[in-house]
């Protein structure tokens, strides 16, 4: 499939967050706070990951190893947002960050479904069930530690991790372009106004009372082409077994 | 590409990715699993290439690479076939609905895991009893969730 270069961007940039949230998702694999959660939290990782390779696939040529180019790009060619390249050590950051995610991720594979394109839109489809165990998970989990002398914890992970959510909403440089050819219909900023009404009932439902500065981090991701201050090292972590030879077949 | 490939070579390439079971379930084949979407022989520059078109259950299923080398193993070992072009569709959506009947029964027989109904219940493969509970929606892979029985006791998994 031939994309114009701002669709390429609107996808790599879904893809590049897809795979590296999937992959911090991976880092609690053992260490779950219980075996349910440890397979759960596994489970959604690989789905993230799978949709990672599913967008990849959408804009690499058949020529282009997977793997390298999932891996080893130079650290200004991804378009992953700030979130997704978030190193969260703690169990409430992490669990915070898979319901912003992904409440504001099956906004995106919505979009998405709608396309013309038959293969995004049936990518889509595909993802969109998925998803509706990811949120499933996510409801269950956060409604049952709401009212538990856990909710501090939680609000302060939500305190912090918000506004750093709001840079999935950060669109690529050429957004307009891919609206303009009728790819996706629905704004990054359109999609945006629905998550905040989303997360802000969740809260709400939840009775986790926080508030948060709205300012984020969209002016400092520069449309997605600045890296976090942690990316050189998660990076260097993700290439740390293909580098020993890059030449090998796993 | 020209289509001058007879409908038995085709009947051979079906019958050939049939016998790949999926790497979880020994005797049950990927075919019956519901996941063989598209089958087509073209003439190649070298002669007749299979390209199979295959569905995965849940994306992010890590056993698909390995399904993949082992349709192109059977294929290939068609004296008829020169190669065998594997691809993993973008659509449709796999379901449970895509299931034969042959993979339910083996399933619920040998591996004690069974579908819902479209009533939404769930029956014990072991007993019988539709006293069935989901205890997790998450199981020992992406496409099974485990639960349990409370009449016989006996854990059970549901392909979701």
């Amino acid at each position: 499939m031939t994309y114009s270069p701002a669709v390429r961007d609107h996808l790599l940039a879904f893809a590049d967050d897809e795979h590296l949230v999937g992959a911090r998702h991976t880092s609690w694999i053992g260490l779950g706070p219980f075996l349910e959660e440890d397979l759960a939290f596994c489970s959604i990782a690989q789905d993230e990951l799978g949709h990672g390779i599913g967008l990849y696939g959408l804009i690499l040529d058949d020529d282009v190893e997977l793997d390298a180019f999932a891996l080893l790009r130079p650290a200004e060619d991804y378009r992953s947002c700030w979130l997704a390249e978030l190193e969260c050590t703690d169990w409430n950051d992490s669990l915070v960050r898979h319901w912003l995610y992904d409440r504001a991720e099956a906004l995106r594979w919505e979009a998405l479904a709608a396309s013309p394109d038959p293969a995004a839109a049936s990518l889509a489809l595909r993802a969109q069930r998925e998803e509706s165990f990811h949120l499933a998970h996510a409801e269950q989990f956060m409604s049952r530690i709401a009212g538990t002398d856990s909710t501090g914890r939680i609000a302060d992970s939500v305190r912090r991790l918000a506004p750093i959510a709001a840079g999935i909403w950060d669109p690529t440089a050429t957004e307009d372009d891919v609206l303009a050819e009728g790819f996706v219909t629905t704004s990054s900023a359109q999609l945006a106004a629905r998550w905040n009404d989303l997360i802000r009932a969740d809260l709400a439902r939840w009775g986790i009372d926080v508030d948060w500065d709205d300012a984020g981090v969209v002016g400092a991701q520069q449309h997605r082409t600045q890296r976090s201050d942690g990316f050189a090292a998660f990076h260097a972590d993700l290439q740390r077994v293909l580098a020993v030879d890059t030449s090998a077949t796993w | 590409m020209s289509t001058l490939v007879s409908t038995a070579l085709v009947d051979q390439v079906r019958a050939a990715v049939a016998s790949v079971d999926d790497p979880e379930y020994p005797d049950v084949s990927i075919a019956d699993l519901g996941l063989v979407e598209s089958i087509d022989v073209e003439a190649g520059p070298d002669g007749p290439v299979a390209v199979v078109g295959l569905i995965p259950t849940f994306s992010g299923c890590p056993a698909l690479d390995m399904i993949a080398t082992d349709v192109e193993r059977a294929v290939t070992a068609l004296t008829d076939v020169h190669e065998c072009d594997v691809r993993w569709l973008p659509g449709p959506v796999w379901s449970t609905d895509r299931l034969t009947g042959t993979a339910r029964a083996t399933l619920a027989d040998d591996y004690t895991v069974v579908l819902r109904r479209k009533d939404g219940g769930l029956r014990c493969p072991v007993c019988g009893s539709d006293d069935v509970d989901v205890q997790s929606q998450a199981g020992p892979t992406r496409c099974r969730a485990v639960a349990w029985c409370a009449a016989c006791r006996n854990p059970v998994e549901v392909m979701r």
